[in-house]
């Protein structure tokens, strides 16, 4: 059976390898290690047979006595959308290079971040952490300090700990400038409820974004046009709706990801709404679908920031001293807003 | 960082109790086994995990290996199978191969993978005689997703059947000249080669020909649909359907016909495999996979086989298809005469 499943896994150790080479254990030990104190043609003997024996120090034990694990964990809310997988995917080359494997940690809303943070598996598992996206309370934040690693933040910020963003303000003043510039006066913004209970930086300055461009234009940013729906495929149809409902609904919306204006377009579009003719849509992202669908977005360099994020982590590793990092934004124009309708 | 002695201080006890109340040995009451373990947890104190595996053999870490995390498919897969192995206390290492060779030759190198991990999930790659080899060294359950590896565990769809089901759709439908966009990409892979099987033999057995112009490389991925949707689509005589081996890749064909000023479907019908996050939103007609399910069934399968090794029971590989079935949406129509 190729499975391996029945086949005793390979049992050699050090004993065998230092009965074979004829030297001690300590010697075969201090030979595998590089640690000086045995001739080369000893350590060339102990590797030459502790090949053939298919031998390999144990990465964990050596790690005990070297203090790390060689590894990085990665924390994100999900695998599976857009976001997170491009900074995943951007992030494991930079630690591939430097020989760390990529622990993964899939930490979905309040009771699974409660639970991570309770047992803390990352720890002792892993040399750094790179908390990504991954919203947290004012508790829980505490708590990431027990973790006694180093911690870094991608796509957002937490406290005082390093981190690689964007200028969240500057993304959501530069989504509504946009369709304010188009004469629009009623904006509604859509966002999803994951965050809600904690303090993210990206959420909350978004949110504060949509406002105050809207109180500086003079505009309307009452609590009816900022809706809030479950994380879930389809929120942004769900919030779409909410806001036509409205008695006087909105002429734009922006949206906190492109995912979720890509579903408000296609709510719009079912009821019978021409877009941008009837309804402009901005989101947040520059995900690869986005030309297809024609839309606005303020793209935000993912693939960049898990890069510089997963660097940040080794140079802590390695001792250096790092500095935050505001990766920058832009507004790309596609067929999804256009001038307010008259 | 909290260790064992600060637990002890805290509670009045000797190290030697505590150790024995958190590995859960006799000796100890259950009473105080409870305090203990609060009072480990208010701290903060996790066991070393390196400790433990010292001492029982195991890492609680499964390996994924995965040819590009970015697809949706992959990243959908890893998702279901984290779920899995977080509720039984396992940690997933990724293995992220982005399509490179070189990538690929590290994970299966000797010794790679050797202690570091309890068992491996290999995504959609067809493994080499080498690197089946390697995986037979470590001694611990494999599992495959996504491919058709005989003697080894394996969950998947079968691809030849989703693909008969997507090309008869269109020939049922009264299309006569299909596309065909598929691709082997840069790494081997099973899927592609039955999808394009499946395509070929609907064909015949519909008495359709066999046209090479009409197959055209996509890469699965969606810029490699747009060029492969192009390349069909400025055909001369082009097709009237187009079946493309993955719906990203379908989504790049509605995009090339976008771009050519052709109506889908009035000018053209798209079907594809996946049904992906978005394959509603493009009105996409596909052939749905449980994507999220296969990866939580890859997981339980090592899980299951770990526990036998345990219990020292025989562990039986089992080859599990999943169904997959048509989702006609607004892409397919019968062709204009």
């Amino acid at each position: 059976m190729g499975s391996g499943a029945g086949t005793p896994p390979s049992t050699a150790n050090m004993a065998d390898v230092a009965r074979a080479a004829g030297v001690s254990i300590a010697t075969v030990s201090r030979a595998l290690r590089g640690v000086p104190g045995v001739s080369q043609a000893t350590r060339d003997r102990v590797e030459r047979i502790a090949h053939e024996l298919s031998y390999v120090i144990s990465p964990e034990a050596s790690s005990l006595s070297r203090g790390h694990t060689g590894r990085v964990a990665v924390v994100m809310p999900h695998l599976d959308a857009w976001f997170y997988s491009a900074m995943l995917a951007s992030m494991a080359p930079v630690l591939r290079a430097a020989d760390l494997d990529l622990l993964v940690y899939q930490v979905e809303g309040e009771e699974q971040r409660a639970g991570f943070l309770r047992d803390l598996p990352a720890r002792r598992k892993a040399d750094a952490v790179i908390i990504t996206a991954l919203p947290m309370a004012q508790a829980e934040v505490e708590r990431l300090d027990l973790l006694g690693v180093h911690v870094v933040v991608a796509g957002g910020s937490i406290r005082n700990h390093p981190h690689v963003s964007v200028d969240d303000l500057e993304v959501g003043r530069l989504a509504v400038q946009h369709l304010v510039e188009l004469g629009h006066r009623r904006i509604a913004m859509i966002r999803t409820s994951d965050t809600d209970g904690t303090t993210w930086s990206s959420d909350l300055l978004r949110v504060r974004a949509w406002r105050e461009t809207l109180a500086a234009g003079g505009l309307d940013a009452s609590d009816e046009l900022l809706v809030t729906e479950t994380y879930a495929v389809g929120a942004g149809g769900r919030a779409m709706a909410r806001l036509l409902a409205l008695p006087e609904p909105p002429t734009a919306v922006f949206a906190y990801s492109d995912e979720l204006a890509f579903a408000a377009m296609a709510h719009a579009r079912s009821t019978g709404l021409r877009v941008p003719q009837d309804l402009s849509v901005v989101g947040v992202d520059g995900h690869p679908l986005g030309e297809q669908v024609g839309v606005t977005t303020v793209d935000q360099d993912v693939a960049g920031q898990g890069r510089l994020a997963a660097n940040m982590a080794l140079r802590l590793l390695s001792g250096e001293q790092v500095t935050d990092v505001d990766v920058s934004v832009r507004l790309v124009r596609r067929r999804s807003s256009g001038p307010a309708p008259t | 960082m909290t260790g064992i002695k600060d637990v002890a201080k805290e509670l009045k006890m000797s190290t030697a109790t505590v150790s024995r109340a958190l590995r859960g040995l006799p000796g100890v009451s259950a009473t105080t086994r409870e305090r203990v373990q609060q009072t480990a947890r208010a701290l903060g104190y996790v066991p070393s995990p390196s400790a433990v595996r010292l001492a029982s053999g195991q890492t609680n870490t499964v390996a994924v290996v995965v040819p590009w995390v970015t697809r949706w498919f992959f990243a959908s897969v890893v998702e279901g199978a984290e779920e899995v192995l977080r509720d039984h206390d396992y940690d997933l290492l990724l293995y992220n191969l982005a399509g490179s060779a070189d990538a690929r030759h590290r994970v299966f190198e000797a010794g790679r993978l050797t202690k570091r991990v309890d068992a491996v999930l290999v995504l959609s790659l067809q493994p080499t005689d080498v690197e089946l080899a390697r995986l037979e060294a470590l001694g611990c359950p494999v599992t495959f997703v996504g491919a058709d590896v005989p003697g080894w565990a394996t969950v998947r769809i079968d691809d030849e059947q989703a693909a008969r089901t997507a090309t008869r759709h269109l020939i049922e439908l009264g299309h006569r000249r299909i596309g065909y966009v598929g691709g082997a990409g840069v790494l081997d892979f099973t899927a592609p080669n039955a999808r394009e099987a499946g395509y070929r033999g609907s064909l015949a057995e519909a008495g359709l020909p066999h046209d090479p112009s009409l197959e055209v490389d996509g890469a699965f991925t969606l810029a490699g649909g747009i060029e492969a949707g192009r390349r069909l689509l400025e055909l001369e005589d082009r097709p009237t359907g187009i079946f493309a081996a993955s719906d990203e890749m379908a989504i790049g064909v509605l995009r090339a016909a976008r771009q050519l000023d052709l109506r889908v479907p009035a000018d053209v019908s798209v079907v594809g495999i996946d049904d992906h996050e978005l394959a509603a939103f493009f009105d996409l007609t596909t052939v749905s996979q449980p994507v999220h399910e296969q990866g939580r069934l890859a997981a339980r399968q090592v899980l299951d086989a770990l526990a036998a090794t345990v219990a020292e029971e025989w562990w039986q590989p089992a080859q599990v298809i999943l169904p997959t079935r048509l989702l006609q949406r607004g892409s397919t129509r019968p062709p204009r005469l």
